[in-house]
């Protein structure tokens, strides 16, 4: 799926972020994605873009191309014993049999095998408790979003550190 | 040795909160096939989701339902909100409208196949799955994938055009649209449409050579009889935005032609079983589950007499020249999807030729006036209806939505039972099952995207298990 909706806060940095909050907003705690990157939003954050979107397709292989790292934030089910997971994405392209969707490892390896590089991928999993119809988040699951949004500003002034050391770290 | 016994099994095909879809493949005592389903449990929660919703938002509510084919439910939605007014919306409109649905045709087919398909076609079905995707294309043949990319690129840049953003555009409004189209627009299309053309037809090229090198194996892929529905124009030309239902036989006799699609009920009922939340349509006439039909690209192709645009009518006259229609085998659908692109950029031309393109006159307004109103439209996937009720101040009281993967249920099973009778053995899961279920899937595309997402579910496992509940053996995708 191509963007959804893009706000761009680049100032010129060499250092190019990416956040893509992602899932579906009319499955309550699906839309968590879209929950962080609003949130975000309202910091105005330099030198990071942010985007939302249903879901990750081919088309957003070209857009996250053009960044060094992206951070993706997507709901993870109730099973996942922490409220937040951090966990360091590489390029690892999966079968999904007849799904149209792509997950992040699918879409850092097409942006390498496309165009011949690939930022370097965090994905943020919030656990969440309800998918049902409807536009809210649960209560713990909106509490776990706030803090990604406080670990995610205070990853940023690493990340250029991080990433030119020649890796991102994943932590709970 | 092991006893046979009754078996079934199970297959996880989607990432889906708590196997949102899944296929069961039933044995008997000795291990013979003897049903298949495939389950599919979404959409009903998301009609009584929008009840008490105002019907004029009723287009971006819907469209939300899926993240790959909005624009075919914004536009059914859209044309149900039309008839909740009355009204008929200005020409320049519905010429937008259908500009819009093109841009979709192109970049919804042209990911199914490049992305989906082609790694099946042109690596081998018995190619390792690792390599047997789009990664592996691209390494194998670059220039192909590269050519999908450009193609989708197209399509989604008409969408982005005509409607203002790629993905959720709020751009179908009840009355009309709510955006024309400037000349800048019209031109950057009309330059993009050659090579978009050019690419369209060197898929055809690649999947005619297919075609002909793999004849029997076409000819019998996941083949089985059935009935087919499409809308076609009044004098049975393809036709994808507007048009009349238009119902045939597995012979090819017409059924019923020319159905007004409010009338839908009169023609086809849903049948429910307890194993899926998804309904399944039949044709009243011919019972269930006798009445099984098909829709999407092989149907459309099946039930129409012509296509409007002279290429896309040629590649039409050929597919029919190699065997009597109708095709039944499901890989047909491939090659009808890839004549459907060079319909849709044939039409996006002319469309884009039309000295009403750029017009201003583009909404009518007025009030709710009728109580209950259907849209139907031929989404890439087959046809899509909605259908409304409501009330005297326009609030929704009622949602009927059958979407293409709904109409393709039962065929979808038969498609999966045609190749499981082949590659499943007693008590045995032949290596080839998994990839030519995958594939038998695959020229349905049904959409599935329509659930959550959430991480942390396994791709896909299947499970054939005893009477008693053991596993017995397990295929599975990680």
């Amino acid at each position: 799926m191509p963007p959804a909706a893009c706000s761009k806060r680049w100032r010129g940095s060499e250092m190019k972020t990416l956040v893509i909050g992602f899932g579906n907003r009319s499955r309550n705690d699906d839309g968590v994605g879209w929950f962080v990157v609003e949130q975000l939003e309202n910091l105005a954050l330099p030198d990071v873009e942010l985007l939302t979107a249903h879901q990750l397709e081919v088309d957003h292989a070209e857009v996250i191309s053009r960044f060094d790292v992206v951070i993706f934030v997507d709901a993870a089910t109730s099973e996942t014993p922490q409220p937040v997971t951090r966990t360091v994405v590489k390029p690892n392209y999966q079968s999904h049999a007849v799904a149209h969707y792509l997950a992040p490892g699918d879409l850092l390896q097409l942006s390498e095998s496309f165009f011949g590089r690939a930022p370097q991928g965090i994905l943020f999993g919030i656990r969440g408790f309800d998918f049902n119809f409807g536009t809210a988040l649960s209560p713990e699951t909106e509490r776990a979003a706030r803090d990604v949004v406080r670990q995610i500003h205070s990853l940023l002034p690493t990340l250029a550190h991080e990433a030119g050391s020649g890796g991102l770290t994943a932590n709970a | 040795m092991m006893t046979p016994q009754a078996q079934t099994i199970t297959i996880n095909p989607v990432t889906r909160i708590e196997g949102h879809a899944k296929i069961t493949i039933h044995l008997d005592n000795v291990g013979n096939v003897t049903d298949t389903r495939f389950h599919v449990v979404e959409f009903r929660g998301f009609e009584k989701f929008c009840e008490g919703r105002f019907f004029a938002e009723m287009p971006q509510i819907t469209a939300r339902i899926c993240g790959i084919c909005p624009v075919s439910h914004m536009l059914a939605s859209a044309k149900a909100c039309d008839a909740i007014l009355g009204v008929e919306i200005p020409r320049p409109a519905k010429l937008l409208r259908e500009l819009l649905h093109m841009g979709q045709l192109t970049q919804s087919h042209a990911l199914s196949f490049f992305h989906l398909s082609a790694p099946d076609l042109l690596l081998g079905y018995d190619a390792d799955p690792a390599l047997r995707n789009v990664i592996g294309l691209i390494r194998q043949l670059p220039d192909v994938a590269k050519r999908g990319i450009r193609l989708r690129k197209f399509g989604q840049e008409v969408i982005k055009l005509t409607g203002g953003r790629k993905i959720h555009a709020d751009f179908p409004v009840p009355g009309g649209v709510n955006k024309a189209l400037t000349t800048a627009e019209r031109d950057e299309m009309l330059t993009g449409l050659p090579e978009a053309l050019e690419h369209a037809r060197f898929a055809l090229d690649l999947l005619k050579k297919y075609q002909w090198d793999h004849l029997q194996e076409v000819e019998e892929f996941a083949r089985f009889d059935s009935s087919f529905m499409g809308l076609v124009q009044a004098d049975g030309s393809l036709e994808h935005y507007d048009g009349a239902l238009r119902f045939c036989d597995a012979k090819g006799n017409l059924l019923e032609d020319q159905v007004n699609p409010a009338d839908y009920l009169d023609v086809i009922a849903e049948a429910t079983e307890a194993w899926s939340y998804l309904k399944f349509p039949f044709i009243k006439r011919l019972g269930y589950p006798q009445g099984m039909y098909r829709v999407g690209p092989l149907a459309r192709l099946n039930v129409c007499d012509q296509i409007s645009t002279p290429q896309a009518d040629d590649e039409l006259q050929e597919w029919r020249s190699l065997s009597i229609p109708p095709r039944h085998s499901s890989f047909y659908y491939h090659w009808a999807r890839l004549i459907e692109i060079v319909y849709a950029l044939e039409r996006t031309q002319q469309i884009l030729d039309d000295p009403e393109i750029c017009s201003t006159d583009i909404m009518v307004g007025g009030n709710p006036t009728n109580h209950e109103a259907v849209g139907v439209i031929e989404a890439p996937r087959g046809t899509l209806f909605h259908h409304y009720w409501v009330d005297e101040h326009g609030r929704v009281e009622k949602v009927n939505l059958i979407v293409a993967t709904g109409h393709n249920n039962l065929a979808m099973n038969h498609a999966v039972q045609a190749v499981a009778e082949k590659y499943v053995k007693v008590n045995t899961l032949q290596e080839g099952m998994l990839n030519r279920v995958e594939a038998a899937i695959r020229c349905y595309d049904p959409c599935l995207s329509c659930s959550t997402h959430a991480i942390g579910q396994m791709p896909i496992r299947v499970e054939l298990v005893d009477a008693a509940g053991r596993v017995l053996q397990t295929l599975a995708r990680e």
